[in-house]
């Protein structure tokens, strides 16, 4: 190999291997050539752009025969690159007679200024990371204290809660027997107000239990259809209370399913007994089971109120309450739907609501058949 | 589990020095699954590799961009040991730490507090290059039982002078510990110069003086 062909390789080699960018113009500042850096940082064919479509700010008319006078001036000029920030190089024009060779470097006290910055926002993330993870901690430890606090609370409020209705329920009965109306009005808001405070309490300690991590389920096959059918027979007297029928419609194809029997009653237990409270007298309450290859689903159906969409997200949330009123304005927890989610999600199932307002609300709860447990 | 062999440790260095973040992870991940305890994690991987990545630094064997990967990798494993450190039952003591003005070496420092962690006390790490101003103002907020100083380069006991004399001087009763790199050949006698302030040569000695400090309710 003779030394022309010699260099004419090293040439080509630096030229398609160096990472500076590089081009050589015409005087005019149309591409004629441009390495493989350069292609990559632009992202596009160079050859027969011109230069002031590459280098922002950059116009070769009244620029380029100016700063090929000053070969050793270094000139920083931003690159487009398409789809991205605009790349910041330090260029010299040389003049080779009836080219422009064009050299781009990138400054180097940018990459270290980068560097720098990089590296400093890499400890900021860490310091921040272990700082969230212990107020995470922390918020653990206060929410552990909670559920003990509430625990202890709700388990010794429970008995002497007891004793209030029950005793209350006992005089009333007697007041009633004498006819004493006044004793029978305040007796009767006793009872109600201590089966209220009851309710609460026990909701409480199923939340301390749940939110402890604690809940245990005793899997054990059952057969739905027969689940809801006792559950009704529990919830009739209440729906002939309020006036409300309650319409199961089985499905004899379903298969037995395996669950904890008495946290899916208590799921829906609450379920039928917040559909017989919001409907109106008259009304109907449809229960029904059926059944997919892998899951089974209850829906219970009432024709209250409904629920505005926007407050669907917050049924199954601790202590949220809707601007939905039971139809005789009787307190709630806000406590049942988030009991009832977490049963579900501990069931590995799904629980969900669908309203339509002033027609219908559908709660459903799906549970798989066979259950990781 | 036994201690990381000589094998383990060359391979977890040699992942460390190629950038290979999620073999650095996995090696220790692993370990925390064989429940190592934090200070031989500490001190059997993170201090020694740290130690000989600065080495190969200084010899010119890597480059500085490697050295400072390696640094960023290390960091990131930290918050691997985090579920640990913070589930430690707490003993109601704070502890403020910090490196200090232009001080960007932090990793010791934030191993430091972490042995804070361990022990059940609230420690506040300020991190890297943390103004005076900004220190002064948290041990203000805080009122912590221990004030915290690291330093890794030497040049930087200037502003070591400055953070101790404001700290004397705005809480005199604070107890300061310091420690760091930049003491390595005679940390103990440079420290004589400062009243009151002790100096701590490593996390287990560390250690062992906050569980004294835990003890006797300093």
């Amino acid at each position: 190999m003779g030394v022309r062909s010699r260099n004419s390789a090293i040439e080509q080699f630096v030229f398609d291997e160096s990472s500076v960018f590089l081009l050589v113009t015409d005087r005019g500042g149309t591409v004629r050539r441009a390495n493989s850096y350069a292609q990559r940082i632009t992202g596009e064919r160079l050859v027969g752009r011109n230069l002031r479509d590459i280098l922002i700010g950059f116009s070769p008319h009244q620029d380029l025969e100016s700063v090929i006078a000053q070969q050793s001036t270094r000139h920083v000029l931003d690159i487009t690159v398409p789809g991205g920030f605009p790349r910041t190089f330090s260029f010299r024009f040389v003049d080779c007679e009836e080219e422009i060779l064009v050299l781009g470097e990138q400054p180097n006290e940018d990459n270290d200024l980068l560097h720098a910055n990089l590296l400093g926002l890499n400890q900021e993330a860490g310091n921040l990371n272990r700082m969230l993870q212990k107020q995470n901690a922390e918020l653990e430890r206060l929410n552990e204290l909670k559920n003990r606090f509430i625990g202890t609370a709700a388990h010794d409020l429970r008995n002497p809660l007891g004793a209030i209705r029950n005793l209350s329920e006992a005089l009333s009965r007697d007041a009633r027997a004498a006819g004493r109306d006044e004793e029978i009005e305040i007796l009767d808001a006793v009872h109600e107000s201590s089966s209220f405070m009851l309710s609460l309490v026990e909701d409480l300690l199923s939340v301390a239990t749940i939110d402890s991590g604690e809940i245990r389920l005793d899997f054990e096959t059952s057969d739905m259809n027969e689940l809801v059918s006792s559950n009704v027979k529990l919830n009739q007297i209440l729906a002939c209370e309020r006036g409300v029928e309650l319409c199961v419609r089985r499905n004899e194809l379903v298969r037995e399913v395996r669950v904890d029997r008495a946290k899916i009653q208590q799921v829906l237990n609450n379920l039928i007994s917040n559909a017989i409270k919001f409907s109106p007298r008259d009304s109907v309450v449809s229960i029904s089971v059926a059944c997919a290859d892998e899951a089974i689903t209850l829906s219970v159906e009432d024709a209250g109120p409904g629920i505005a969409p926007e407050e669907i997200s917050k049924l199954f949330k601790p202590f949220s309450r809707t601007s939905t009123q039971a139809t005789d304005g009787g307190p709630s927890t806000g406590l049942g739907l988030y009991i009832a989610k977490r049963i579900v999600d501990a069931h590995g199932g799904t629980i969900w609501a669908e309203s339509e307002p002033g027609v219908r609300t559908t709660f459903h709860v799906s549970l798989p058949l066979a259950p990781d447990s | 589990m036994p201690p990381l062999s000589t094998t383990e440790y060359n391979e977890y260095l040699t992942n460390l020095l190629r950038g290979n973040r999620s073999a650095c992870t996995r090696t220790v991940e692993k370990l925390l699954e064989h429940n190592i305890p934090v200070y031989e994690l500490y001190l059997g991987l993170f201090q020694p590799s740290l130690y000989d990545v600065g080495r190969l630094w200084e010899r010119n064997e890597i480059s500085v961009a490697v050295e400072h990967l390696a640094t960023a990798i290390t960091e990131s494993l930290l918050t691997l040991v985090y579920p640990i450190l913070f589930r430690t039952e707490r003993v109601g003591k704070k502890a403020v730490i910090s490196c200090v003005t232009h001080e960007y070496h932090q990793i010791g420092a934030k191993m430091a507090a972490d042995a804070f962690e361990l022990n059940g006390w609230d420690s506040y790490f300020l991190g890297a290059n943390t103004p005076v101003s900004d220190l002064i103002e948290l041990v203000d907020q805080t009122q912590p039982d221990i004030v915290g100083l690291s330093l890794a380069v030497y040049s930087h006991v200037p502003q070591l002078n400055d953070a101790i004399e404001q700290l004397r001087s705005t809480f005199p009763g604070a107890n300061v510990l310091v420690g760091g790199q930049a003491f390595r050949s005679d940390g103990a006698r440079m420290i004589k110069r400062y009243r009151g302030v002790e100096y701590v040569p490593s996390v287990l000695e560390l250690d062992g003086m906050i569980t004294e400090a835990t003890g006797n309710g300093r």
